[in-house]
């Protein structure tokens, strides 16, 4: 499967440059005349961080592989997930594991390159999977995400700035309210959250009342949606009554990494989206955790 | 005297071929005895006809009496010259010279021998001369000629101990064909085409990968000439005829492995490249310079009437400039720009089309053709609007667009700006320009490769060679290419391509092949390609410097820096802490209760299966995750077949305060004590508790 191929590579490169990953990703694709868009490369590496298998410094352009981790799945009755990329040798020892091994495909896109087929170990005791864990030479960690969910922080903003040139046709504001981005219509300028295009790829600055701060996606979004009363955070329960459910997290409400990661970390699936409903859905959440993810951006959430 | 209708005498000759060729020579760029019918005019207006008056003049100063010893009496002057090893150039030029004229004519024969080269040479010397007296004449100078070839190596000596006054030498010879391979030497290459082939050099990145072989070069060579670069008519029609294949092949082989590494124009200055960087952000288009290695600071001139400086920066690779011409006026006059001085020439060709790729000095800068898959911004005369239109509809990626430009503050004044121009599928691509004009088509077409390289890849291994890759990840193999499509005749690991390769600047990608683990060797175009394909068991993880999310204090937010991974510092899952295990129970078969520190037993209700584990596609658990209340100490469990009561298992410790209990709670304990006291020391003091509990009544 070509983004197990890809995963296999990037375990044996280690680290390198997010520009030549992204043409790595983009030449894969084409070899198996796979439908491409010039965002897919930049998705999928940010859906293999979310899975926990690449650390991504985009401002830096480097990426470095994650150590591979076996943890447990909260509420997972068993069930384990492997996250990091792997190589050929740790295919093959999961072979010759005793534990029984579960290779499900990943969520999938509509266009790019598939995500590497997510591993998830049936195992009967704490102690099968510290011995899985060595045998395939994977850290053990009892449960990534609720450990996780302990050390998320408020995205914030940065540095003082200076303003954007107000020439730059691609400059837009975000709308809190309807959570989209738009040509801002008024001058001066209102606070809030802007972006525009520079060299090929988004930047982003907030306006307040002490002038312009360097922000990432996340923070600039996160900060605007804190001055109004939006909720882009609903937790459903699931039928089984046990505290862990769904979480939707509305389009325009992207979550920092670490957030993402958290709540990937619960199933090991990216999550599902939905043209209908503007949102992503992140399965298997535990209320804990979902309210971890919810406080740590400032954010109340809406449970039902 | 001059006789019959001839113009200038052998001294007039001797004097004016020294003149041009060892007066005040440039010695930086190579000495050459360049001369042809298009060069003679250009050195001699005043003569009608200086290639014939020049052959006329030999012509009658060589004894053909003496048949194949028509060259001794001229030698013996050559003999005195070498003797007295003269600063003085050497006598005889006006033959060396018509030697040279011979060579340059020799491209009008379908099969260039060194038969070919003497019929030139007497149709030059006796241009009346036919049939028999023709053949007599031809023999008789092959037979004498190594009287000349010995001037000519006389020659090389004598240049080469004053290179620094003349410049190197560039007499060579042919080792099949000696005598005339002097000449040949000089009449092919003209200095320009020298000073042009450092860029093919470069093109072929020779310093890297070495130089191909004598017999790919004239191909090599030839496909990348097709498009224009300069060269002159005479190189590019001796390119274009086989019989001289190998000779070229062998000049351009020598002059490729001597190589400085050095980048020049016709002229013999090195060059620098004048682009043209975009700022869509500052809504700029100004000139920029990129650095090239050894030249900190340079002034230029442009026809003597503006001076510009070039300083390298601190940061970047962009040279700082000052002075430089107005962008617009040179973009509106079409005719590209040069700016010359301090022995180098920056240069600016410009084209129907200006392709400009992402630059991390400049957001956007021109670059001399597109590649495919690469998102480039392309600036195109408004008369190909319409073409360019229907080309990109065709073969570009969706999310193109032309970019809106008032008249009056035009980014790229004079040119209408597509942004987001992605070339992807080089079948449309062939469909979309058929019809153009070959100049829309060659700006757009991608630059063609110098020689097949393998390209793309999952590369591994870099430390052993360029050439490993992951089993599954085998590079696509980039042809040499001309504006028209070209089949590419190829053998993997032995077996010829069927059907051939498809040549169109486009990459041939390997990967559908399926090939195996282990070494392949491709031969395309007179090359041989090897590469390596591993498993991947056999590689070892490459080390690296780890990416981490370093935590900081309280509300500070993680910062992504390289370190190791720790307590405060996480990477992927690796996250330090630890949290309690949840106890994983068996779903079926068993009956679980728990006990609090009080005694009080309260039976487990078995939930069923998460939504999200009953929707994956797994068999059912044979487990449920249990985590107790912060009250309970105790869990019980009973085989529900045989009703046994096994071990109690501790949850956590909290001191016994037992109390009075149901009847369903002295039983459970009683069970207990019955099956289990003295099985943990823990156990027992609940069991005594009980015990105290039950005789007080």
């Amino acid at each position: 499967m070509l983004g197990d191929l890809l995963a296999r590579w990037l375990s044996i490169q280690q680290a390198g440059t997010i520009g030549r990953l992204r043409r790595t990703h983009d030449w894969l694709v084409r070899t198996e005349n796979g439908t491409l868009r010039p965002a897919d490369s930049g998705q999928w590496l940010r859906d293999m961080s979310a899975l926990g298998s690449l650390e991504l410094d985009w401002d830096r352009d480097r990426w470095s592989a994650t150590p591979l981790v076996l943890t447990r799945i909260p509420h997972g009755d068993g069930l384990a997930l492997l996250v990091g990329c792997r190589g050929e040798s740790c295919e093959r020892k999961l072979d010759g594991l005793d534990l029984e091994v579960h290779r499900l495909p990943q969520v999938s896109r509509p266009s790019g390159m598939p995500r590497p087929t997510v591993v998830l170990l049936q195992y009967d005791t704490v102690g099968d999977l510290s011995e899985a864990a060595k045998a395939l030479e994977a850290t053990y960690v009892p449960c990534a995400a609720e450990q996780l969910a302990e050390h998320l922080s408020r995205p914030q903003l940065g540095e003082p700035a200076a303003g954007p040139n107000l020439r730059n046709a691609s400059l837009e504001l975000f709308d809190p309210f309807t959570l989209q981005w738009g040509p801002p219509l008024f001058r001066p300028l209102p606070h809030g959250a802007y972006r525009y295009d520079y060299a090929g790829r988004k930047h982003y600055l907030y306006l307040r009342h002490d002038g312009w701060r360097q922000c990432d996606m996340p923070s600039a979004v996160f900060t605007a949606l804190a001055t109004v009363k939006v909720r882009p955070l609903r937790w459903r329960a699931d039928s089984s009554g046990r505290d862990t459910g769904c979480l939707h997290v509305d389009w325009g409400a992207p979550l920092p990494v670490l957030q993402q990661r958290c709540l990937v970390l619960c199933s090991g699936f990216t999550p599902r989206f939905s043209s209908l409903a503007k949102t992503g859905s992140y399965d298997n959440i535990p209320r804990s955790i979902a309210e971890a993810v919810a406080a740590s951006l400032g954010q109340t959430l809406e449970v039902s | 005297m001059p006789s019959g209708g001839q113009q200038w005498s052998w001294e007039q000759w001797q004097s004016a071929l020294s003149a041009v060729f060892f007066a005040d020579r440039d010695a930086s760029t190579p000495w050459v005895f360049f001369l042809d019918v298009d060069e003679a005019a250009r050195l001699w207006p005043e003569l009608d006809q200086p290639v014939a008056d020049l052959s006329a003049c030999v012509g009658q100063r060589l004894e053909w009496r003496f048949g194949n010893r028509l060259f001794d009496s001229l030698d013996l002057s050559w003999r005195r010259w070498k003797t007295r090893l003269a600063d003085q150039p050497p006598p005889n030029l006006p033959v060396l010279a018509v030697s040279v004229l011979a060579a340059s004519a020799m491209h009008t024969d379908e099969l260039a021998t060194s038969a070919a080269y003497y019929l030139r040479l007497a149709e030059l010397l006796k241009p009346a001369a036919s049939g028999a007296d023709m053949l007599r004449i031809e023999d008789d100078l092959r037979d004498g000629f190594e009287v000349v070839a010995g001037w000519w190596d006389d020659l090389d000596r004598w240049v080469s101990a004053r290179a620094s006054a003349l410049g190197t030498s560039t007499i060579e010879t042919h080792e099949t064909f000696w005598k005339v391979g002097y000449p040949i030497s000089q009449a092919l290459l003209r200095r320009s085409d020298r000073m042009l082939l450092t860029h093919f050099f470069a093109a072929l990145d020779v310093k890297k990968h070495g130089v191909p072989p004598v017999n790919a070069l004239p191909g090599l060579l030839s496909l990348w000439a097709s498009r224009p670069r300069g060269f002159s008519e005479t190189f590019t029609r001796a390119l274009n005829t086989p019989g001289l294949h190998h000779v070229l092949g062998e000049l351009v082989h020598r002059q490729a492995s001597e190589w400085d590494g050095l980048v020049l124009t016709s002229r013999g200055r090195r060059q620098l490249d004048l682009r043209i960087a975009l700022d869509l952000d500052a809504f700029t288009a100004t000139w920029a310079v990129p650095v090239v290695e050894g030249v900190t600071h340079a002034t230029l001139q442009q026809s003597g009437h503006r001076t510009v400086h070039l300083s390298q920066p601190a940061y970047g690779d962009l040279y700082a400039a000052e002075g430089m011409p107005p962008l617009a006026a040179t973009l509106h006059h079409q005719q590209g720009l040069s700016l010359r001085g301090d022995g180098l020439e920056a240069v600016f060709r410009d084209q129907p089309i200006l392709a400009f790729r992402g630059h991390p000095a400049a957001e956007w800068l021109s670059v001399d053709s597109v590649v495919p898959h690469e998102q480039h911004v392309l600036a195109v005369r408004p008369e190909h609007g319409a073409a360019m239109d229907v080309v990109l509809q065709t073969a570009a990626r969706s999310g193109w667009r032309r970019f809106k430009q008032t008249p009056d503050k035009a980014l790229v004044p004079g040119r209408v700006v597509y942004l987001n121009v992605v070339l992807e599928n080089d079948a449309a691509f062939r469909n979309a320009v058929q019809g153009l004009t070959p100049s829309l088509v060659s700006a757009l077409r991608p630059e063609p490769v110098a020689r097949p390289r393998l390209v793309n890849g999952l590369k591994v291994a870099e430390r052993l060679g360029n050439h490993h890759y992951l089993l599954g990840g085998p590079p696509d193999l980039l042809l040499p290419s001309s504006d028209g499509e070209r089949r590419v005749a190829a053998a993997l690991d032995g077996h010829h391509q069927d059907p051939a390769f498809l040549a169109t600047g486009f990459a041939v990608p390997l990967r559908p092949l399926g090939l195996e683990a282990g070494p392949h060797r491709l031969e395309v175009d007179g090359m041989v390609l090897d590469f390596f394909l591993h498993g991947g068991d056999e590689l070892p993880q490459a080390e690296s410097r780890q990416l981490v999310w370093k935590l900081g204090e309280e509300d500070t937010p993680p910062l992504l820096a390289e370190g190791p991974i720790g307590p405060s510092a996480i990477a992927g899952a690796a996250v330090h802490g630890d949290t309690p295990h949840p106890f994983l129970l068996r779903r079926h078969a068993r009956s679980f209760f728990i006990s609090d520190q009080r005694g009080h037993v309260t039976s487990v209700a078995l939930p069923p299966p998460t939504d999200w584990r009953s929707q994956l596609d797994l068999p059912e658990s044979p487990y449920w995750e249990f985590t107790p209340p912060a009250s309970a100490v105790w869990l019980l469990s009973v085989n529900q077949r045989s009703g046994a009561l096994e071990c109690p298992a501790l949850i956590r410790w909290l001191d016994p305060h037992l109390t009075r209990l149901s009847p369903d709670g002295h039983e459970m304990w009683e069970q207990i004590s019955l099956h289990w006291r003295s099985s943990s020391p823990l156990l027992d003091s609940y069991i005594r508790a009980w015990e105290r509990v039950r005789r007080a009544g």
